[in-house]
C-alpha cells in the first residue's frame, strides 16, 4: 500500500518512550545547571549542619535559599525523571509493564517535586 | 535438524556481558547508574528534611533522631558520596558530549579523576563540617 507521509514523518515518534529527542536535550540542560545548583544546594545543607530549629528556619526562609533550592528541585526532578526513563526503556521490554513503570516514575517525581516545593514555599511565607 | 547441513559453527553472537574482563571505565559507567537510582531514592530524604523543617520542632527533632543514628549517618555518607560520585561523573559525560576525551588515555585519567576526586571530597567535606 502506498505510503504518502515523509520519511521525516514516519520516523517520529518512534523512540523506545514514543518520544522524540527532546528529552535528550532536556537531560544535558538539567546536567550543566545541575552542577551549579547541587553546588549550592550542599552549601546550604552543610550550613544548616549543627543549627537549632529557628536557625534552620531562618536559613531557609532567606529568599535566595528559597530561589535556589526551588530551582534546584525543579531541576532535578526533571532530570531524575529523564534518567529513570532511560533505565527503564533499557531493562524493561514488556510493553505493559514498560508503561506502567513509565507513569509511576513521572508520578514519583512530580510528587516529591511538588510535595518539596509546597514546603520551601511554607517556610518562605512563615518565616 | 536435519543432519544434513553442515554444522553451524558456534560464535557469538551478541556481546555477553559475562566474557569481558571487567575495566574501570565499565565500573564507572554502572556507577553511574547506581549513584543516579540512589540519588532518586535520595530524593525522599531531601524532601522529608524540607517537610520536617516545614511541619514543626517535633518533626525536625524526628528527622535530627533518625539521621543522626549511626544507620541514618551511614545513609547521609553515602547519599554524600553518590551526589559527588554522580555530579563528576555528570561533568565528564558533558565533556564526552562536546567531543573531547573519548580517546585513550584521557577516557582512563578522567574515569580516575572521578572515583578518586568523589572519594576525597566525601571524606573531606565529612571530616570538616561533620559536628565530631
Ligand atoms: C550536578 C549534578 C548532576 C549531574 C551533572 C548529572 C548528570 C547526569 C548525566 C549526564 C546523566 C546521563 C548519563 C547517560 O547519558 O548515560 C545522568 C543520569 C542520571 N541522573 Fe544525574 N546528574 C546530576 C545529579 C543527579 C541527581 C541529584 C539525581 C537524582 C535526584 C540524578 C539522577 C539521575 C538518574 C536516575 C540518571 C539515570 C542513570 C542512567 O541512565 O544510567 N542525577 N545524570
Amino acid at each position: 500500500m502506498e505510503d504518502f507521509r515523509t520519511p521525516t514523518a514516519r520516523a517520529r515518534g518512534l523512540g523506545a518512550a514514543r518520544g522524540g529527542t527532546r528529552d535528550f536535550w532536556y537531560q544535558r540542560v538539567t546536567s550543566a545547571l545541575g552542577v551549579l545548583l547541587i553546588t549550592g544546594a550542599i552549601i546550604v545543607v552543610i550550613d544548616s549542619i549543627g543549627a537549632d530549629y529557628d536557625d534552620v528556619r531562618a536559613l531557609l526562609s532567606n529568599p535566595v535559599v528559597v530561589a535556589l533550592l526551588l530551582l534546584a528541585l525543579l531541576n532535578f526532578c526533571i532530570h531524575m525523571r529523564i534518567g529513570m526513563q532511560v533505565i527503564i526503556e533499557d531493562y524493561v521490554h514488556q510493553p505493559m509493564a514498560k508503561v506502567l513503570l513509565l507513569i509511576v516514575n513521572a508520578g514519583f517525581s512530580t510528587v516529591i517535586g511538588v510535595v518539596g516545593a509546597v514546603a520551601i514555599i511554607k517556610i518562605a511565607f512563615s518565616g | 535438524m536435519t543432519g544434513t547441513a553442515a554444522p553451524t559453527p558456534r560464535i557469538p553472537i551478541a556481546p555477553h556481558m559475562q566474557v569481558y574482563r571487567p575495566t574501570l571505565t565499565m565500573v564507572m559507567s554502572i556507577m553511574h547508574r547506581l549513584t543516579g537510582t540512589a540519588l532518586y531514592a535520595g530524593t525522599v530524604v531531601f524532601v522529608w528534611w524540607l517537610v520536617a523543617v516545614a511541619a514543626g520542632r517535633v518533626a525536625y527533632e524526628t528527622f535530627l533522631d533518625v539521621f543522626g543514628s549511626v544507620p541514618g549517618l551511614v545513609v547521609l555518607f553515602g547519599l554524600t558520596w553518590a551526589v559527588l560520585h554522580h555530579a563528576l561523573g555528570g561533568i565528564r559525560h558533558l565533556i564526552w558530549d562536546v567531543g573531547r576525551a573519548h580517546t585513550y588515555p584521557w577516557r582512563e585519567y578522567l574515569a580516575r579523576a572521578n572515583l578518586i576526586g568523589s572519594l576525597t571530597l566525601s571524606a573531606t567535606l565529612w571530616v570538616v563540617f561533620y559536628p565530631w
